[in-house]
């Protein structure tokens, strides 16, 4: 799994950058050589409707990694000017990162685990082997 | 390290039988050793080993390695070798501390009519001891273990003790469905369980972590490092990375030997007064089976030729399905409650009684549920908030029933020594021959119907049912008790009738499986065990 440590001045140059892309959509076609990290957190914000901020950094190195390796790179760079244009790619990315589990040329990976978006979306649910809470916590229906 | 070990007792596996009888003996002066073929668990690494897994079956916490092998359940022909008709779906694991690690938790004793199964019900055998001679024993393992339950509710187990700590809480979900089936003759009960409900034996209370199986992250939940510890502070030597391959007998009978092989494959052997078989019900008969000689061909205590014999599990019916309304799992234990009174009645002349464990772990056992959840709307083309909102509206209507049919003896459900494979150390693979009677078939059944009942009175829309039986992880039989030596491994103290100082300890000397998980029965037979052994050491 990711190393889940963020360096953040790297993290805040990131997110700044990708920010524009995420909200304002990639009005610039982008070359395939030149698909960038940052390039794939923003096509992933837009994939998934979340904001880049909610992304996790090291999870993000290793999708995109394992995407490259598979020579996807020009297909990221296709989806990332029509977002409705490949959805077996669109679907796998945010299924990566619902999931925390991303299909690599040897298999799946968990590549991130307790800030998989499932874990977050549905407000009931936490991390299974983290505390969810005080002892018999779970005999109430929770409160938000 | 030295290559032979003398002492007055030598228990091989530390699982929790071996661990209460290794607490016990060492605490009142005797010498004791524990043989294990695994290493220690580190419960961090774990807890990231389980959250890097894949596939999260109860074994995926923790890797294997060639001088410690076990079954894990989505790769069972790694290490079983199956003759069929049906797979042998269980599993256990060699570590400190056992299968134990990833125990559901869940602390029914037996029913009384379950140690009668031959007079009532012409079915099976009887046990050679009787329900009040074990309650006692049932107190002292809730005691130990540390139970927590409803002493106002015997769940047909009549108690002579509260249990030691208040029940844990059932959930919101078992409150639904305890709201649905009132008056329908389901009668939802608290679980009691190995697990804190309040902090107890320097231990916490349970924080709902909802990965009970295959690791609790704060040991709220029993395993048995927690006697092994105990144990090894009152002064037994822990011999861990250390694999028994055979066992010697004397001229006159007793066993004079245990021999094991380090994971180097450098050789030792422990001499003692008394020995203590404690690996598990596939392990214990492997062992007794690969001891084989020429003067003992059939293998160590198996005059009787039933070493191996009488294989039984809880075969489980899962059922799962949607209910009307939130009720929130994948909070807290995996389960809290279940139903209890369909344990006992006439009907089990004809077909296996079963209990039905309510889940509170939503889809995950029947489906992978809520990994799947998300693949499965994403492939349909859900969205941002329209997803994240669909994947909230599912899971939290996810309910799963298991029920765990009781399984008869049948002698030729057998583990013996396969003919061609063998380990790291030269010991024959297990060959399991295992098939579901048409008594198992049609307790299977009538768990569906009843399953088909309770999740229509749910309201539950969805209603599945698995085609195939899973495996409890409950491995019972094969080493199995009674009073005809002929007919039995071990005796009603659980003393090899062939070798004096030898007993066998585990759910393989249950000569029928009733429909409690079976590990407070373990716990309270080996605690009996001890006070024998302990009886005949001390006086």
């Amino acid at each position: 799994m990711a190393d889940l440590t963020v360096s953040v001045n790297r993290r805040a140059l990131l997110v700044s950058g990708a920010c524009s892309a995420a909200l304002g959509g990639l009005p610039v076609a982008i070359q395939a050589r030149d698909f960038s990290l940052q390039d794939f957190i923003g096509l992933s914000a837009a994939l998934t409707h979340k904001h880049v901020a909610e992304f996790n950094y090291a999870a993000a190195v290793e999708i995109y990694n394992v995407l490259l390796q598979r020579g996807l790179a020009p297909s990221l760079a296709a989806l990332s000017v029509n977002l409705e244009g490949d959805e077996k790619l669109s679907g796998e990315i945010i299924k990566a990162w619902y999931t925390g589990i991303c299909q690599t040329a040897e298999g799946p990976l968990v590549v991130v685990y307790s800030e998989s978006l499932v874990w977050r979306v549905a407000p009931f649910l936490h991390v299974p082997s983290d505390c969810g809470g005080h002892t018999n916590y779970w005999s109430a229906p929770p409160a938000n | 390290m030295p290559d032979s070990f003398q002492t007055d007792v030598v228990i091989v596996g530390s699982g929790v039988a071996g661990a209460l009888i290794a607490h016990q003996l060492a605490s009142a002066g005797v010498s004791v050793v524990v043989l294990e073929a695994g290493r220690a668990v580190d419960r961090y690494e774990a807890l990231q080993t389980f959250r890097n897994s894949i596939v999260k079956v109860p074994e995926c916490a923790y890797p294997r390695v060639p001088q410690a092998m076990f079954p894990v359940s989505d790769k069972l022909s790694d290490w079983y070798r199956q003759s069929g008709p049906d797979n042998f779906k269980s599993t256990y694991l060699k570590v400190v501390g056992g299968t134990t690690w990833h125990w559901l938790g869940t602390c029914l004793r037996l029913i009384p009519s379950d140690f009668r199964m031959k007079s009532l019900y012409d079915l099976g055998v009887d046990w050679p001891i009787s329900y009040d001679e074990l309650e006692p024993y049932y107190g002292r393992a809730e005691s130990a273990i540390g139970v927590s339950g409803d002493s106002d509710e015997d769940l047909g187990s009549p108690r002579s003790t509260p249990y030691p700590m208040p029940p844990i809480s059932q959930t919101y979900l078992d409150k639904s469905l305890s709201k649905a089936l009132k008056a329908k003759g389901y009668q939802v009960r608290s679980t009691p369980q190995g697990r804190n409900s309040v902090p107890r034996d320097a231990r916490t209370s349970c924080c709902g972590s909802s990965s009970c199986i295959p690791v609790c992250p704060v040991q709220a939940k029993y395993d048995a490092t927690v006697h092994i510890s105990k144990a090894v502070a009152a002064g037994a030597l822990l011999l861990d990375q250390r694999h028994a391959v055979k066992l010697e007998v004397a001229a006159g009978g007793n066993i004079k030997a245990v021999r094991f092989r380090r994971w180097d494959n450098t050789e030792g052997v422990i001499n003692a007064k008394t020995y203590v078989l404690a690996c598990n019900a596939i392990e214990n008969p492997r062992l007794l089976l690969a001891s084989r000689t020429a003067a003992l061909p059939a293998g160590v205590a198996n005059r009787s030729d039933q070493v191996g014999r009488n294989l039984m599990d809880h075969p489980v019916q899962l059922s799962w399905g949607m209910t009307a309304e939130p009720v929130y799992p994948y909070r807290g234990p995996l389960s809290t409650s279940g139903i209890e009174n369909l344990r006992d009645g006439a009907f089990r002349n004809k077909r296996g009684a079963f209990r039905i464990e309510i889940g509170n772990d939503g889809w995950s056992w029947p489906a992978g549920a809520p990994i799947s959840t998300v693949e499965h709307l994403v492939d349909q083309g859900l969205r941002g908030k329209i997803l994240d909102a669909a994947i909230t509206d599912q899971t939290s209507r996810h309910v799963r029933l298991a029920s765990l049919i009781e399984q008869d003896p049948e002698a030729e459900n057998r583990v013996t020594l396969d003919e061609m494979e063998a380990d790291f150390y030269g010991i024959p693979l297990p060959r399991i021959t295992y098939r579901l009677s048409q008594y198992v078939n049609n307790g299977l059944e009538a768990a569906k119907v009843a399953h088909q009942e309770i999740l229509e009175l749910w309201k539950t829309s969805q209603i599945t049912h698995a085609h195939t039986f899973n495996g409890a992880g409950h491995i019972m039989g094969t080493t199995r008790m009674g009073l005809d030596s002929m007919t039995s491994v071990v005796d009603r103290d659980l003393r090899s009738h062939d070798h004096r100082n030898m007993f066998i300890v585990g759910a393989g000397v249950f000569p029928t499986t009733g429909t409690a998980n079976p590990t407070l029965t373990i716990a309270a037979l080996s605690l009996r065990v001890a006070d024998t052994i302990q009886k005949s050491m001390l006086g």
